[in-house]
């Protein structure tokens, strides 16, 4: 008898082959994560043009927003925040690092990570939302593994729903169908897939 | 039971074993100790502090620091500086709060280089005023070790920059010359 199997019960030997697999269910954790949260003594801001004490960083919610593109930055996620941002109804501008205009209430920077699996996917999106002077209001992250990978613009709206979830819930948006597709082996160049997949 | 017909199940089990482990690896973290080294201030500590740690930090993955880790490598330092005490785990028995947020941390990924550049956005709170003492953030850039891994190196390098974050921090913090409360 296997050696394995006499730790075992006798009436458990037939489940011993899937037993091991219990600890792949318990690991499903490591597979992905998004959360979000506000820095402590940020004071919120929902209305447009609403006043605040001037001893805290104030991120106002609804103000205009200008996200600063990574130098090293080829696949324009700049410009898909810039498109999520807009289609919750806000004001967004993007551009190089320390042009923002003015008028700028809240400046976004971000960090995106890509790995190699079959095709270039992307893990990791941190989004920040700071003030122009640079103190930071909020933080959002996605991080998913090559099993559960999605479409930036995907995981770009998932961190943004993560920070709002936090400062304004009206501005969490249900991710439309069509950006919930993975990239799937053996469909390149399919009709169904627009520019979002090819890197 | 037969040696032949053992011997494939055996296999299996070798098999199931060496891909949980491979899959384990995954999940961990091999970046070394972050806490400052022993720096007195030569003063009282301001008080007690309660440390919390920004989601930005990044987890689970090999070169990457966790937020436990973070938040326990500035408690030591916080303790080893003598700056304040003691370290409470939530604000409602604490005099501070301490934020801090790793926002960005640029190292080559394929690279023989260990540099790496750390930023971290701070903020110290009083607990019983509610206002705002101190932020700012802190970038530093550190090397990593000389060893034959380079692994080995970039982790070393994600810690040395980050320690000097604390050490920046910490000593900022002390310039403020606060009063206990």
């Amino acid at each position: 008898m296997s050696p394995y199997l006499s730790v075992l019960p006798k009436k458990l030997h037939r489940y011993s082959c899937p037993l091991w697999l219990i600890p792949l269910f318990l690991l499903g954790g490591c597979l992905g994560h998004q959360k979000g949260s506000v820095v402590p003594g940020t004071q919120i801001s929902t209305a447009v043009g609403e006043s605040a004490p001037a001893d805290a960083p104030v991120f106002a919610v609804r103000g205009n927003y200008y996200v600063e593109q990574l130098p090293q930055d080829g696949r324009g996620i700049n410009e898909r925040i810039v498109d999520c941002l807009r289609e919750r109804g806000l004001k967004a501008a993007t551009g190089e690092a320390g042009q923002a205009p003015e008028n700028t209430d809240v400046v976004v920077t971000y960090q995106d990570r890509w790995m190699w699996d079959m095709t270039m996917y992307m893990i990791r999106l941190n989004i920040q939302m700071k003030t122009p002077g640079g103190d930071l209001l909020a933080s959002g992250e996605s991080y998913r593994t090559s099993a559960i990978r999605k479409p930036p613009t995907y995981m770009i709206n998932e961190t943004l729903n993560e920070i709002y979830d936090e400062v304004d819930p009206s501005l969490v948006v249900e991710i439309p169908e069509e950006e919930t597709k993975t990239i799937r082996r053996g469909k390149q160049g399919s009709s169904q897939y627009n520019d979002e997949y090819r890197f | 039971m037969s040696t032949a017909s053992s011997q494939p199940r055996k296999n299996l089990y070798r098999l199931g074993l060496f891909l949980i482990s491979a899959w384990l690896t995954g999940c961990t973290t091999t970046s070394e100790s972050m806490q400052v080294a022993q720096v007195d201030y030569q003063a009282q500590p301001l008080g007690s502090v309660t440390v919390q740690v920004g989601d930005n930090s990044g987890e689970a993955a090999v070169m990457e620091v966790s937020d436990t880790e973070l938040r326990e490598a500035i408690e030591h330092s916080i303790l080893a500086a003598n700056l304040f005490a003691p370290v409470v785990p939530d604000k409602a028995n604490a005099d501070y709060l301490l934020y801090a947020s790793l926002v960005r941390k640029n190292q080559a990924l394929f690279s023989l280089s260990s540099e790496t550049e750390t930023e971290m956005y701070w903020r110290l709170i009083d607990l019983h005023s509610g206002k705002i003492l101190w932020s700012q953030n802190i970038i530093t850039v550190a090397q990593g070790g000389v060893t034959g891994l380079a692994g080995s190196n970039r982790n070393a390098g994600s810690a040395n920059a980050i320690r000097d974050n604390i050490a920046e921090a910490l000593d900022a913090i002390h310039a403020l010359a606060l009063k206990r409360p």
